[in-house]
């Protein structure tokens, strides 16, 4: 289908791609709890941390220029909500006359601490989730104790979206084929209908979904087949990850 | 025995659309029937009432077993139901989890899933899917799949609605082929008269609700009186020397 964004990385055999998914979930929760709580003093750390996602995208055996191609699409995001910090001041501050433009020493210093850890942050996310097969990831999630109903929340999702999307392209096209030129208030009262439209497809569609789940044998719990094993590798590989997550700690005088 | 029994059986919509009234046929183990009649006829409804997905008034019984809230386990394990649409039927991330779903509920091993999702995927010549994503796949392999799901629950009887709609020729054919060497009990519906004729040595005629005609598919379908009166044609097969002639002649024209 046109929706290409399953891309074909996630079946590998590098060793982050065999690494169990659970180890992966975990390595990213304390990574990301690492990196959020450094405070600006010890900004030196976020540039030691760079070493952990540059590390596994290394052992990825996939370009690194991949990784960034999928970062700088994600990261302008970030860059536009958190643009204006620096023109805020804090209620006790001067600011200080760059150019004729006031700006907040310490609104410059959040903007950039937010960015670095965001990058960061994106960064892990992405090598790690670029090289696990999303049904790993499912039942990775399944073994942490989230809750059943989230992941198939998020499994019909990834299997829907697109069919939803692809829906609201054949409304539109319909739509532009027989309308010419409208006003603004036509133009909104067809799109709220095409809105409405949509629901209901999709509320039938969950209805036709459920019914093929039942006529399946479905009782409200779905049963998954969850065969992961944990590996000798992964333990080693969470003791090495843990140590260097911890090298800056040492810098602090006890 | 009997695959299927029904007595006088009814089913409205909750919006009180009368789909089916007062039915009544029967369908003995190994039968194949195609069910036909104009858009709107209840087709669909009744394909949904043979499991107990949608249950109707009357009676109705699969296998000796009349449905009810007790036996709904054991008739859903028998009668497989594939519906119109694929993408209904298909909901997890890959074809493995999608034909592994109905195994799973029955609570099998996981060893005997595995070989059951294998088994049903050669079955209907998808050898080798089972990390495939159905939203990669095209509309057909997504219908040979969709079968696979139900095949793979070990039913007695398949009940099909609208096998080959919206299916390119080569996959058409496929499931022609699938139909006629499958020995189960199979209850389709259909628009597609040749395919019927092909497959099922039986026809029921459906229109707004009720059954018109009942009978052997050579007969009926060849019965050019009774299908205009229900909004059907001859299939190709049984139409007259004079527009067989027509129709080779525009052949010709397309093949040249
Ligand atoms: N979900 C529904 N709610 C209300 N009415 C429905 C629903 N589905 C079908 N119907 C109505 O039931 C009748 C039979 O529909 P259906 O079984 O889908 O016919 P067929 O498959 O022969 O085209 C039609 O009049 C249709 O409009
Ligand atoms: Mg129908």
């Amino acid at each position: 289908m046109k929706h290409e964004f399953l891309d074909h990385h996630r079946e590998g055999n590098s060793l982050v791609h065999l690494f169990d998914p659970r180890l992966k979930l975990l390595m990213m929760m304390v990574f990301i709890i690492m990196v959020v709580t450094v405070s600006y003093e010890r900004k030196q750390w976020l540039l030691f941390y760079l070493v952990i996602p540059i590390a596994f995208a290394g052992l990825s055996r996939i370009s690194i220029l991949h990784f960034l191609s999928k970062l700088f699409k994600l990261y302008p995001m970030i860059f536009l909500i958190t643009i204006l910090i620096p023109f805020f001041p804090l209620p006790n501050e001067t600011p200080r006359q760059f150019f004729g433009i006031a700006i907040s020493i310490s609104g410059l210093q959040k903007f950039f601490l937010i960015n670095a850890k965001s990058i960061l942050v994106l960064f892990i996310s992405i090598v790690l989730t670029i090289t696990t097969d999303f049904m790993m990831l499912l039942k990775g999630l399944e073994k942490l104790r989230v809750p059943p109903i989230m992941t198939a929340i998020v499994s019909f999702m990834y299997r829907f979206i697109f069919l939803l999307i692809d829906e609201v392209e054949r409304m539109l096209m319909a739509y532009q084929s027989r309308y010419l030129r409208l006003s603004l208030g036509k133009r909104l009262k067809i799109i709220a209908n095409m809105i409405g439209m949509l629901f209901i497809r999709t509320y039938e569609r969950g209805e036709r979904i459920y019914l093929a789940m039942e006529s399946r044998g479905f009782q409200g719990t779905i049963h998954t087949l969850n065969d992961l094993r944990w590996k000798k590798t992964d333990t080693i590989a969470a003791v090495i990850f843990l140590s260097i997550l911890l090298v800056p700690l040492l810098s602090i005088p006890f | 025995m009997l695959a299927v029994k029904a007595e006088n059986l009814s089913y409205s919509y909750p919006d009180g659309t009368p789909a089916l009234q007062e039915i009544s046929f029967s369908v003995p183990e190994g039968e194949k029937m195609a069910i036909v009649g104009p858009n709107g006829s209840g087709k669909s409804t009744l394909i949904t009432l043979l499991n107990g997905v949608r249950q109707g008034k009357g009676l109705l019984e699969i296998l000796s077993l009349s449905l009810n809230r007790s036996n709904l386990p054991q008739i859903k394990q028998w009668v497989g139901v594939v519906f119109q649409n694929p993408d209904d039927q298909l909901f997890c991330p890959t074809i493995f989890e999608d034909i592994a779903f109905g195994p799973l509920n029955q609570g099998l091993p996981a060893d005997e899933v595995r070989q059951r999702v294998e088994n049903a995927l050669q079955s209907v010549g998808l050898e080798g899917y089972q990390k495939r994503s159905s939203f990669h796949l095209s509309f057909g392999e997504r219908k040979l799949a969709s079968l696979a799901t139900v095949v793979a629950m070990d039913p007695r009887i398949i009940a099909l609605d609208e096998p080959t709609s919206n299916l390119d020729l080569s996959h058409r054919r496929k499931i022609i082929r699938w139909l006629q060497k499958n020995p189960h009990t199979i209850i389709l519906t259909t628009h597609d008269l040749d395919m019927a004729l092909d497959t099922c040595q039986r026809v029921m005629i459906l229109n707004k609700g009720k059954i018109v005609a009942d009978g052997r598919s050579q007969e009926l379908l060849s019965d050019r009186m009774i299908l205009e009166e229900n909004d059907l044609e001859l299939p190709l097969r049984m139409q007259t020397p004079h527009s067989v002639k027509k129709f080779k002649s525009m052949q010709k024209i397309n093949n040249r």
